[in-house]
């Protein structure tokens, strides 16, 4: 009897295991990181040849892409480019030129060159190259507490909408050390990596074979002769 | 073991205040430990300057119910705020109101150590000990639904373990349980307090069992004014004993003065202090419209709109967002709303779901059809007044909250301190199955329930840590 239960429980728990192995293999995650900006609406109107920065952004990991939204203000898409900079030295680290074949208000993933490695402050800014203004999608300073967007110098008021994309997507068990590296944060100093490392262990082992011994107890002749 | 586990685990993986009012109820904490009062100050800040800039770090507030916001990632920055100092003065400047102000002290009273014996380290440290601290009303919670179940069916260990499986393993259990919040409280003094009361209509029990389960029940009410819905169940308990027992109405007298005294003995103190300090002894419901402004008729559609479609004949209440709300607050939120709610399973899983708990309830009460003549009826009333009075306390204190704000209040949660009686359910049901296929169902419900477990922590950490 009691091996009945463990053969149903290992069953679906090993089934349910092997689809979460799978979907962590198999999926496909290219966002680095993200400013948590929501696009409510165009925040900032550039005018021709106008510039708008964010900054200082710390890059958590390397990426070579941006995802944006502009809009045109119903017309069709005109050219601009994106630069990101160091936010110290002000020297140019990746570039990108973009032409007009795109639309008002479609969100755009702009590839840089070169790649941006983690480490960096940067300002990430965003240059209208035609003469007709476009509008640059954010929201509210609120959203990013520790950069704010300037035109030309001056503070908007507003954060751009604005998510980091790593050169190649990677699975979930690819990112595993920077998902623990991430949970190990602002728990308490002593929450360190390694500490996650030996917590996710512990926890599969014990999901795997605390239960199964609970339903072989309970259907023991020990537990059905009390 | 597995319990304890899966609950340090869910502690130190959910980020720091995402969990629902957790910045409250760290900031009520805080206010008894740096102030040495309760908070609701109204010149008071809603949280300390050190909570503040903690939660600033951490990008708390920002990724609150925002799902493409994320916590702080920035080894840099986490440093930074680990190289800060606050003074005193700092961490004892919060003490306003905020949505716990009006909770009853004695879940915050019991996290004190815990933040002392944190002290050591920063604010986050003492979040985790808080939420460590909280770990152990979870086993109670289990311990009490397989100890009731042993009462309902008798020692049948696999109907105890079907039972106790529920809040053992059910993830949102174990989300609420390990976060700061009074609620794992409140499911652990539930769970006695239905254990007790079992044993007492079942006489199982014995007259210490009157003196037990009215502490319990006053220990519930100092831990939040949900709990006041549990007295009248207490109260059937406790007169069914005293009826079941023999000697008549003195007996019953005698029996109902005890319990008063007890629950006097231990709640009085709290309604002595709040009668001094001029709060609310039961102020769950801060906010809410007065109840002579209730519209019964319109209370009622509300209710009969909560959980059917909408009848023609009925006026739309307009803070109902889906039909029947009851699917998406009871049953959606129960079995998977982490985070500020917003961390969410696919749609789909919710369906099956939903098709393995109807199929659950059909086969529990196909086994109730099966014992009606054996069963308790005293029984089945003491469950269904626990279960009833909360349902229908919820209610209405969500229709007053809804009169003054237009928004719905209520979350699955709430029906948690009902988890032991959900665990009858489950075990009830096994009793269904066919002898030789029960070792099997119970193994495959626990595998699931495991499996649950394991997906729900990965859902949390993908949706939080990349």
């Amino acid at each position: 009897m009691s091996k009945r239960g463990v053969i149903g429980f290992a069953v679906v728990f090993g089934a349910a295991l092997a689809v979460l192995i799978v979907i962590g293999l198999t999926d496909s995650r290219s966002e680095a990181f993200t400013l948590g900006v929501r696009s409510d609406s165009g925040v900032v109107k550039l005018r021709s040849n106008e510039e708008v920065c964010q900054r200082p952004i710390e890059t958590i990991e390397r990426f070579d892409g941006v995802r944006i939204q502009l809009g045109t203000y119903m017309r069709p898409g005109s050219p601009f480019s994106v630069d990101v900079r160091s936010a110290r030295g002000g020297e140019r680290l990746a570039r990108a030129r973009v032409g007009s074949d795109w639309t008002d208000s479609a969100v755009q993933q702009i590839r840089l060159s070169p790649s941006v490695p983690a480490g960096e402050e940067v300002a990430v800014c965003i240059r209208n190259a035609a003469r007709q203004p476009l509008a640059v999608y954010g929201s509210s300073d609120l959203s990013n507490r520790t950069s704010t967007s300037y035109l030309d110098g001056r503070r908007t008021g507003f954060d751009l909408m604005l998510v980091f994309l790593r050169p190649q997507p990677k699975s979930t068990v690819v990112l595993l050390p920077s998902l623990i590296r991430h949970a190990s944060l602002f728990h308490g100093s002593w929450a360190s990596p390694a500490l996650y490392w030996v917590l996710l262990a512990i926890v599969l082992v014990v999901l795997c074979i605390l239960p199964a011994l609970a339903v072989r107890a309970a259907f023991s002749p020990s537990a059905r002769s009390e | 073991m597995a319990v304890l586990i899966a609950g340090c685990t869910w502690a130190l993986v959910v980020p720091p205040f995402q969990a629902p009012d957790e910045n409250a109820h760290v900031a009520y904490a805080q206010s008894i430990a740096e102030r040495g009062e309760l908070p609701g100050d109204p010149a008071g800040k809603f949280q300390s300057t050190e909570q503040s800039r903690g939660a600033d770090a951490a990008n708390a507030d920002q990724t609150a119910q925002q799902l493409f916001v994320k916590p702080e990632w920035s080894v840099r920055r986490h440093d930074a705020w680990l190289k800060a100092r606050f003074t005193h003065a700092q961490r004892s400047d919060g003490g306003g109101s905020n949505p716990a102000s009006t909770n009853p002290p004695l879940y915050y009273l019991y996290l004190v150590p815990a933040y002392e014996l944190a002290s050591g380290g920063d604010l986050f440290a003492q979040v985790s000990a808080m939420r460590l601290a909280s770990v152990p009303f979870l086993l109670i919670t289990v311990t009490a639904a397989w100890l009731l179940a042993g009462v309902v069916f008798g020692r049948r260990r696999p109907l105890q373990l079907a039972a106790a499986s529920v809040p053992a393993l059910l993830p949102m259990v174990t989300f609420v349980s390990a976060s700061v919040t009074p609620d794992s409280a409140l499911y652990a003094l539930w769970g006695i307090a239905l254990w007790l009361g079992a044993r007492l209509v079942t006489r199982q029990g014995g007259r210490l069992d009157i003196v037990a389960i009215c502490a319990v029940a006053a220990l519930a009410v100092l831990t939040k004014a949900t709990s006041y819905a549990l007295l009248p169940a207490v109260a059937i308990a406790v007169i069914t004993y005293a009826v079941r027992s023999g000697g008549g109405a003195r007996r019953v007298l005698a029996a109902c003065a005890v319990a008063a005294v007890t629950f006097a003995v231990v709640a009085g103190p709290w309604y002595v202090v709040a009668r001094i300090e001029d709060r609310p002894a039961s102020g769950q419901l801060a906010g809410s419209a007065p109840a002579s402004d209730v519209n019964f008729r319109e209370f009622g559609s509300y209710v009969l709109q909560y959980y059917l479609p909408r009848l023609p004949f009925l006026a739309e209440y307009a803070p109902l967002q889906t039909h029947p709300q009851a699917y998406e607050t009871w049953f959606r939120q129960s079995m998977g709303a982490f985070g500020w709610l917003e961390t969410r399973w696919p749609l789909n899983v919710y369906r099956v779901l939903f098709g393995i708990v109807l199929a659950i309830a059909v086969a529990a009460i196909v086994a109730l059809a099966r014992r009606w003549r054996r069963l308790d009826p005293m029984l089945l009333v003491f469950f269904g007044a626990a279960a009833l009075v909360l349902v229908a306390g919820l209610h209405w204190s969500e229709y007053r909250l809804a009169q003054g704000s237009g928004v719905l209040a209520s979350q699955g949660r709430y029906l948690f301190p009902l988890l032991p009686i959900a665990g009858l359910a489950v075990a009830s049901a096994l009793t269904a199955v066919p002898a030789r296929f029960r070792p099997g169902a119970l193994g495959a419900f626990i595998g699931g329930l495991a499996a649950m477990q394991l997906f729900a922590l990965a859902l949390v950490a993908t949706r939080f840590y990349v």
